[in-house]
């Protein structure tokens, strides 16, 4: 099963997708989130919208901070100051989850104030959770 | 792909599989009683069909003495040399080691350990108390439940993350305590 991956605009107009050109996992190398972390480093951009997709079809879009949403609603929500991408997993001995290993790939939005929205998928079942912080 | 290897460490490491236990004894050695209030003798690795996996492999032992009888009020602890500050043990001497690696190089933050009844990690262990500490650290947690959760160290971007963690547990009464898991959980990207 295809396994969930980000996809990120920046403010200098590139859409980079976890998976493809320099951003493919590299064994050995630096993940790829953390090269575009040096990207955005490098030259300046900022994240503009982040989500999770699949090579499948299935995407999962947080809040963007694009300034042409194609909804009014959009135009009127709060939009986020920062993006991230992390994965989480977990892992249990003794128990009947024992050797079960969790794995979740999350996107991150901040936003003023200190509040943050996440969208967790399973990258087993792709079942998914939308978290408020 | 990532994955978590654990670890008894010894002489000799011993793995700790899916199906194995993680068996914290009394100083009989394998398969004998920790007495109600103390904390475990010795530490050992169990198979599925019973076997001792850890045999031969003079695996360690990390016995809670105190949280805070120690230089400073630090914590103390027992791991084969007598009673000692806590943070004078050394990665090697700690009993669990547990293995994080990616193919790819990334960074390890919100690492957190802790011991749960083995259907809610919220919930704390049934029956017995638990403590925990990272190699360095200067005193134990009660590392019960997530919300007690000892926590790690972040580690910057590699391919292959060790946690060398002390693990210590006391029967609160008498008989198999197995509503009782250890879990690991971390952020990498």
């Amino acid at each position: 099963m295809n396994k969930p991956l980000w996809s990120a605009s920046l403010s200098n107009g590139e859409t980079l997708y976890e998976g493809k050109g320099n951003y493919r996992r590299l064994p050995g190398k630096l993940s790829p989130w953390e090269r575009l972390l040096q990207h955005l480093q490098n030259t300046g951009a900022t994240i503009t919208s982040l989500s999770l997709y699949t090579d499948g079809g299935l995407r999962w879009n947080l809040p963007s901070a694009g300034k042409n949403p194609h909804f009014h609603e959009f135009t009127n929500a709060k939009k986020p100051i920062s993006y991230k991408m992390f994965r989480k997993m977990g892992n249990d001995i003794l128990g009947k989850d024992a050797g079960k290993e969790d794995l979740y790939t999350v996107a991150h939005a901040e936003y003023e104030g200190g509040h943050t929205v996440e969208i967790w998928v399973n990258d087993d079942t792709r079942a998914s959770w939308s978290v408020l912080l | 792909m990532a994955t978590f290897i654990w670890t008894l460490q010894g002489t000799t490491p011993t793995t700790i599989d899916a199906t194995d236990i993680l068996q914290f004894a009394g100083t009989g050695g394998f398969d004998t009683p920790v007495v109600v209030g103390a904390f475990n003798g010795t530490t050992h690795v169990k198979s599925s069909v019973g076997v001792d996996d850890s045999s031969g492999n003079t695996p360690r032992n990390n016995k809670f003495i105190s949280q805070a009888g120690g230089t400073s009020g630090h914590s103390q602890a027992d791991w084969g040399d007598g009673t000692e500050d806590l943070d004078a043990i050394l990665s090697a001497e700690c009993a669990l080691k547990i293995n994080f690696s990616d193919a790819a190089s990334v960074s390890i933050t919100n690492a957190i350990f802790y011991a749960y009844d083995g259907a809610t990690p919220a919930t704390a262990p049934t029956g017995v108390t638990f403590v925990a500490a990272e190699q360095g650290d200067i005193n134990f947690t009660a590392a019960e439940g997530s919300g007690s959760a000892l926590t790690l160290t972040d580690q910057s971007a590699a391919t292959s993350h060790d946690f060398f963690i002390v693990p210590s547990v006391s029967p609160d009464s008498a008989g198999l305590k197995d509503s009782f898991s250890l879990r690991i959980e971390l952020t990498y990207s």
